[in-house]
């Protein structure tokens, strides 16, 4: 079984339009969206729901009242302004830091885990799927992140599935790099502008600090030829492989717009043919 | 899902439309209708505003009648801040 995250670095570059479809594609494969601040791959991939689980990830302060003697140390060391005026704790902004239950001298604050999130194991019309949704505020999304690729890898091992295809956050903190633990190869989708490229080469670095296989795609390639130009350069110097090039198409946007993928929604246009290319080129180099 | 967070952090809020198109905006439109939430403005799917930004250049700088419109939204924010 191989695991394959997509991510792009820079928000924006259709790295979900693009794991949605390959997955298209692929057919046959556990698919995760690890995307877990702004999952959704469910909007596109319609699945039915099979099973709904609770996530507890970050820690909240919880008082308890008959222990609270209303000394308004709290308040006045948190550094979040998660204490009210009548020494309440505000679940969005508590951090759980713990200083107050720490420094609290009658113990009527203590540290316990909330509901973070839902975990969700559903199908779609391409096989077994997992999302999920952080609660809003709520911290710790890389841990559920974690949780939601363990589940499909599972999933993937249970029902003998030879893939599982992961759409991960853009950027490069804490939930990219859980979405990347145990990748066999990373998909970065860019585009060719200067913060397209600038994330590129910020991304690069921490698939290379974990030693994970990266291939470049470059979408909306023809929005500036310059840039996609020094992009492929960039690449070959840095002996990076180039998964293929998708052009700026209205008919994407209209597809997305239906709901739809743009492989089903007009199998003959030169962004299917693109993305046929780059599935080809992935599948040829998972087999290696 | 952002409109949520605001909510919560009892912060004020409107919202800006990005790559707007007339018969795209239907949905946002209508969210923002039931919700009473203000359409700040609309940023057109325009390619040359595409390429400005692959270029790393603000299009207010090259479409000058697009600083106006910026300004009237700057100029909105302040008061409801102040």
């Amino acid at each position: 079984m191989k695991k394959v995250t997509v991510i792009s670095g820079k928000g924006g570059t259709g790295k979900t339009i693009v794991t949605a479809n390959l997955t298209a594609l692929a057919q046959d494969l556990v698919l995760a969206d690890c995307d877990v601040d702004a999952p959704n791959m469910h909007l596109l991939m319609k699945p039915k729901i099979l099973e709904e689980q609770s996530y507890k990830g970050g820690k909240v302060a919880v008082k308890d009242e008959e222990e609270c003697i209303d000394c308004g140390l709290c308040k006045k060391l948190c550094n979040f302004g998660a204490v009210t005026d009548d020494y309440e704790i505000d679940e969005v902004k508590c951090e759980g830091c713990g200083l107050c239950a720490a420094k609290c001298p009658t113990d009527a604050l203590q540290l316990t885990v909330e509901k973070t999130g839902n975990i969700f194991l559903s199908r779609s019309r391409f096989g077994p799927m997992v999302h999920a949704k952080l609660g809003i505020g709520a911290e710790n999304s890389g841990k559920l992140v974690s949780e939601v690729s363990q589940k499909a890898e599972e999933i993937a091992k249970e029902q003998e599935k030879d893939l599982v295809l992961i759409d991960g956050s853009p950027g490069i903190g804490c939930p990219v790099v859980a979405s990347l633990n145990g990748a066999d190869m990373t998909l970065i989708v860019t585009e060719p502008t200067k913060s397209g490229l600038a994330d590129l080469k910020r991304v690069l670095q921490v698939t290379e600090h974990f030693g994970i296989n990266a291939l470049v795609i470059i979408n909306k390639s023809d929005l500036n030829e310059d840039i996609t130009v020094e992009i492929e350069e960039f690449c070959q110097q840095q002996d990076i492989m180039l998964a293929g090039k998708i052009p700026f198409d209205s008919k994407v946007v209209e597809a997305m717009r239906q709901g739809e993928l743009i492989v089903d929604y007009n199998p003959e246009s030169r962004v299917t043919a693109a993305l046929k290319g780059i599935w080809k080129r992935v599948n040829n180099k998972l087999k290696e | 899902m952002a409109v949520e967070v605001v909510k919560k952090l009892k912060k004020p809020y409107g919202v800006v439309i990005n790559r707007s198109e007339e018969d795209g905006d239907g949905i946002i439109e209508e969210y923002c209708n039931v919700e009473g939430i203000p359409i700040l403005l609309r940023i057109p799917f325009q390619r040359e505003i595409a390429e400005l930004y692959s270029e790393g250049i603000p299009f207010v700088e090259e479409m000058p009648e697009w600083r106006e419109h910026f300004q009237e939204v700057v100029c909105e924010a302040k008061k409801v801040v102040e």
